[in-house]
């Protein structure tokens, strides 16, 4: 019988009371904008090769498909590296609100 | 045929020079790309569960925690790339014309360019792979050390990049089929 409710308190009151606030962090670990720049950067990964090998083969090399493979390959480590600059970058920008933040609860 | 004791019946230069290029170069196209997916998808199975588990110590997740995620995505680039280029050398012949030398080395060619870049990029996607786990596990111990990791990756993904030049050098000889 540990389970009984106490005295004097109705059903009604339980029911009402609001459930214990959680301590879980319920906000999404992942922001939007991290998903949009991680999109569009597979998206480029994907179509800026394949696209710059077949605008150029015929056009560029005429038709000579190893310098347009390098051409490829050149443009998929140009958007790699341009992720990396854009991670830094953001990273650059963490750092400085971090040192603010710090500089502000010191005062 | 084998362990009937008419082992000696298998000709193997009869069966090099029956099976038609096509298959030879097809086979190798399809390694190729096969092998690339593989390697990337093993390596983004192996970074992404370490951001997850990585993620219950420091659940920021930042754009510079997805890097080694794009790094594994060239990997499969590589491979695709290759593919279309030993693709774009194969064209119907009739079958008269199929069996010549320029053909057979075009088939021989793509069969071993496509093993070289396939299995390259394997590996390059495993090591990626291992190597941005982790990057993803001592970031979440300490943001510090992230850029330095990183460098180390760099050096994982120009692996592929080998494999990928020495497809094009192997392939760039061919010619293409009913070409001559």
């Amino acid at each position: 019988m540990s389970a009984r409710r106490p005295h004097g308190q109705s059903y009604a009151d339980v029911a009402v009371k609001p459930a214990p606030e959680s301590d879980s962090d319920i906000t999404p670990a992942v922001p939007a904008d991290v998903i949009y720049k991680l999109l569009a950067f597979t998206a480029a990964m994907v179509f800026g090769p394949i696209g710059i090998y077949f605008l150029t083969v015929n056009t560029i090399f005429t038709g000579n498909s190893t310098f347009a493979g390098i051409a490829a390959a050149v443009t998929a480590n140009v958007v790699l590296f341009a992720y990396i600059y854009v991670a830094w970058l953001e990273d650059q920008g963490d750092k400085k609100e971090a040192d603010k933040a710090k500089s502000k609860k010191a005062q | 045929m084998l362990f009937q004791g008419d082992g000696e019946a298998f000709n193997v230069g009869r069966f090099l020079e029956e099976v038609s290029p096509y298959a030879w170069a097809n086979i190798g196209i399809g390694l190729c790309i096969g092998c690339s997916t593989i390697g990337a998808a093993w390596g983004i199975f192996l970074t992404g569960s370490s951001i997850l588990g990585g993620g219950v110590r420091a659940p920021r997740i930042r754009t510079k925690n997805l890097i080694s995620i794009i790094f594994c995505e060239v990997v499969a680039i590589y491979g695709v790339i290759i593919a279309i280029i030993f693709s774009a050398k194969l064209s119907p012949v009739p079958e008269s014309q199929l069996y010549t030398q320029n053909n057979y080395y075009t088939g021989y060619a793509l069969f071993w360019g496509g093993i070289t870049v396939g299995f390259c990029n394997l590996i390059c996607g495993i090591s990626v792979g291992i190597n941005g786990s982790g990057a993803a596990l001592a970031d979440a111990a300490d943001p510090s050390l992230f850029v330095r990791i990183l460098v180390i990756e760099i050096f994982s993904s120009v692996l592929g990049l080998f494999g990928l030049i020495i497809g094009l050098l192997v392939g760039g000889k061919a010619l293409d089929m009913g070409a001559a």
